[in-house]
């Protein structure tokens, strides 16, 4: 399937900002399941956007301009085209011993809640692949999603399982810190899901977890589903803080802030390849 | 490891004392009474002048406090010294290795001297410096490295400190203390300098500027602000190194380069002694609430175009865990046995030593392998009986969380008291600075000591003092 993406971030600053300086996570890469097509990444303001790679092997950005800056549009913007591979993720780019995708951060500490959820949910399972479609109905059918929660607003964990409800770019983080408490090598992915049947477009996140023998899997708890065609992995990282497409300095006397995060998905028409 | 009696650095078991303190017992000996209590509030007063102070955290009543000092010098000779330079020289390089390779290819992981996860699942594994080249390969340019003795022969490390080590304003200071204090002492003994570490310092982080930094690399020493416990050290510091104190929001980066705002403008700056921690460095790479830190930092520092001393994600190369594997890393880099000791340490991850802990707690030091400076930790034959039940507990909860030591005999130096001359228990932190051009350490360090009578916990932060350390050439005593 092709994925038309056009991804726009409007900052606006009042009174204006004596400077900004952001880094941006918003570039897709190829793996077997998605191939990019085209991409571009745009700010409207004069400044230079430095491209890097970081230990992940996310693309990154960063870019610093002096003010008076009172607001500026990023856009992200191109085609993927997108291949079934039943949420099976090879061919990316691997950095890390699997041992690191266990690690408890800030955003995916298990706290007592979180710990007896897991196990209740794990209870009576046959192997690492059971547990986790286990977990994922688990968080699925235990965690109310929110639609007016933003999705860039990044919650820990605990929270939304205490709260038992967030947005559902949130509800990944609980899956993880869940599946990495059983032991299972867990990660956060930050990308874009084309609307299904129920569900709207937009920026969303969720998270991969590894099954010897199979690699990484993709679990989108949020929507009880692997990810198939409908989804375009965008960054990867321990938890949301290191996946985030844009992150923001306080600083530099910019009294408000306001994001409008808009990513709009569309299909592109079918190019029929057999 | 003796234990009943403990090693006196001063007095012999017959009475007599070492050769390196025959002078400091001469006069000790013919110093009358009254003449040591004036030192004594000699030196408190001069410490007051300077205003050398710290904080001690999770004590509102003393936000700010004076070290103690006690005015006899512990004394090293040197070839003492020589023994324990040679180790100390031999274990920071080897730090340099250990990080160089956990953050490259992982050679030691992959050839089982250490597990994985001690690694990799360690909090101060930054995976953003995976990958990543700092100049020269040096990740520690200043580190302390407590060390301890038990015995005349042997020293041994309690704790590598590899972040962002303090206490080196102490020992300039008590040696500039002591020598207005005790001229007549100086005066029988030669004693190797430390002012030139301010010098040595400086001459080390200029060597690892980046490229870009043509001849003279613009330094400058980021501090959290007047709030950190180490802020008098901070600026004391970058008054003797001659640079810039600055705070977080006295550098911006742009453009992947990192300026310092002046009166003239924005002034490029090539070096970073940061007395920051890694959370708190950069809001954009790490916790993005830190109002302490320079946006755009790390990518600054990832681009090549800035040093940070020390550099990002040393923490995993003093964490407790990764101590207990410091012979065989040692072992592993350099194929030689490592010239200090380790304190023999129990790995409560592993079953069978976790049942000795606890079978064994009333006797054991039990310290949480992510906590320091004294908190978080149970000194087994100074606790209560609830404290080591609660204790315990927590071990049983998250056993790969502490590590467990034997109570040490550590050895003792005589203090002056207004009750006259006692020993009491000390440690030593030498300082130790990596370069481009190698390692050194500066003679002498800062002598911690426990000043209440028995007390084995030296941290300034539990009521420990500090004493000048004497590293001296003519030991023989032949003066």
């Amino acid at each position: 399937m092709r994925i038309k993406i056009r991804h726009e971030t409007r900052f606006a600053f009042d009174p204006s900002g004596k400077s900004i300086i952001q880094t941006l996570r918003m570039t897709p890469r190829n793996h077997e399941g998605q191939r990019i097509v085209s991409w571009r990444m745009d700010v409207n303001i004069d400044c230079i956007l430095r491209p890097a790679e970081d230990s992940f092997g996310n693309v990154l950005h960063t870019f610093s301009a002096e003010g008076p800056v009172s607001g500026f549009t990023i856009t992200a913007e191109g085609e993927v085209e997108t291949f079934d591979m039943s949420g099976i993720v090879r061919g990316g780019i691997e950095r890390f011993p699997n041992d690191i995708y266990l690690r408890e951060t800030d955003q995916t500490i298990a706290d007592k809640g979180l710990r007896a959820f897991a196990l209740k949910a794990a209870e009576g399972n046959e192997g690492t692949l059971d547990t986790l479609h286990r977990l994922m109905t688990a968080v699925h059918e235990g965690i109310a999603i929110d639609p007016d929660a933003s999705a860039t607003d990044i919650v820990p964990a605990a929270d939304i399982l205490a709260a038992r409800t967030g947005s559902a770019a949130n509800v990944g983080q609980v899956f993880a810190a869940a599946s990495r408490y059983l032991g299972i090598p867990t990660r956060i992915i930050e990308g874009y899901y084309l609307a299904g049947p129920f569900t709207i477009a937009g920026g969303h996140s969720w998270a991969e977890a590894f099954v010897e023998g199979l690699g990484w899997i993709g679990f989108d708890a949020a929507h009880d589903l692997c990810p198939q065609e409908n989804h375009v992995r965008a960054a990867v990282g321990l938890d949301r803080l290191g996946t985030a497409p844009v992150r923001v300095a306080p600083f530099g006397g910019l009294a408000k802030v306001q994001i409008s995060l808009n990513p709009r998905l569309t299909q592109s028409q079918s190019q029929s390849q057999s | 490891m003796a234990t009943g009696h403990f090693f006196d650095e001063m007095t012999q078991p017959d009475g007599l004392p070492r050769k390196v303190y025959e002078r400091v017992n001469r006069w000790l000996a013919s110093a009358p009474p009254e003449l040591l209590a004036s030192r004594r509030s000699q030196a408190e007063l001069m410490f007051r002048r300077i205003g050398i102070t710290f904080n001690v955290y999770g004590d509102k009543d003393a936000s700010e406090r004076l070290i103690p000092f006690d005015i006899i010098p512990r004394v090293l000779g040197r070839s003492e010294w020589a023994r324990l330079e040679a180790g100390l020289i031999q274990r920071v390089k080897v730090l340099n290795m250990f990080l160089a390779d956990i953050y490259g290819a992982g050679e030691v992981i992959k050839a089982g001297i250490i597990p994985a996860d001690i690694v990799y699942r360690n909090p101060h594994f930054r995976p953003e410096m995976a990958g990543v080249r700092v100049p020269h390969d040096i990740y520690v340019h200043i580190s302390g490295i407590d060390i301890v003795r038990v015995d005349d022969h042997d020293f041994y490390v309690l704790e590598d400190n590899a972040r962002t080590p303090s206490g080196v304003s102490y020992m300039l200071e008590n040696r500039e203390v002591m020598m207005r204090l005790v001229p007549e002492l100086f005066a029988e003994h030669r004693v190797a300098p430390v002012e030139n570490y301010p010098d040595a310092l400086l001459a080390k982080l200029k060597s690892v500027a980046p490229r870009s930094a043509g001849g003279e690399p613009v330094t400058v020493l980021l501090t959290p602000g007047q709030f950190n416990s180490a802020y008098y050290e901070h600026s004391f510091l970058a008054d003797k190194l001659g640079v810039e104190l600055v705070e977080g929001s006295d550098l911006l980066v742009r453009d992947n380069v990192v300026y310092m705002r002046t009166t003239q403008g924005p002034q490029r700056v090539d070096v970073i002694y940061r007395r920051i921690d890694d959370d708190f460095l950069d809001p954009l790479a790490f916790r993005p609430d830190s109002a302490l830190g320079v946006p755009g930092l790390m990518s600054a520092y990832l681009a090549g175009n800035v040093t940070l001393a020390n550099a990002v994600g040393t923490g995993i190369a003093d964490d407790k865990a990764v101590y207990t594997y410091m012979p065989e890393i040692i072992k592993f880099y350099l194929g030689e046995e490592p010239l200090l000791k380790n304190v023999p340490t129990w790995r409560c991850r592993e079953p069978a030593a976790l049942k000795y802990v606890l079978d064994h707690l009333p006797e054991l030091v039990v310290k949480e392998v992510n906590g320091s400076g004294g908190y978080g930790m149970l000194v087994g034959p100074h606790a209560t009986k609830a404290e080591i039940a609660s204790f315990a507990e927590k071990l049983v909860h998250d056993p790969a969380g502490f590590i467990a030591q034997p109570t040490l005999s550590l050895s003792t130096c005589p203090a002056s008291f207004d009750t006259g001359i006692g020993g009491r228990h000390v440690d030593l932190r030498p300082f130790v600075l990596s370069g481009a051009d190698g390692v050194r350490v500066i003679p002498g360090g800062l002598t911690r000591v426990a000043l209440k009578e028995g007390s084995l916990v030296v941290n300034s932060s539990q009521g420990g003092g500090t004493k000048d350390t004497w590293v001296i050439d003519d030991e023989t005593g032949a003066a």
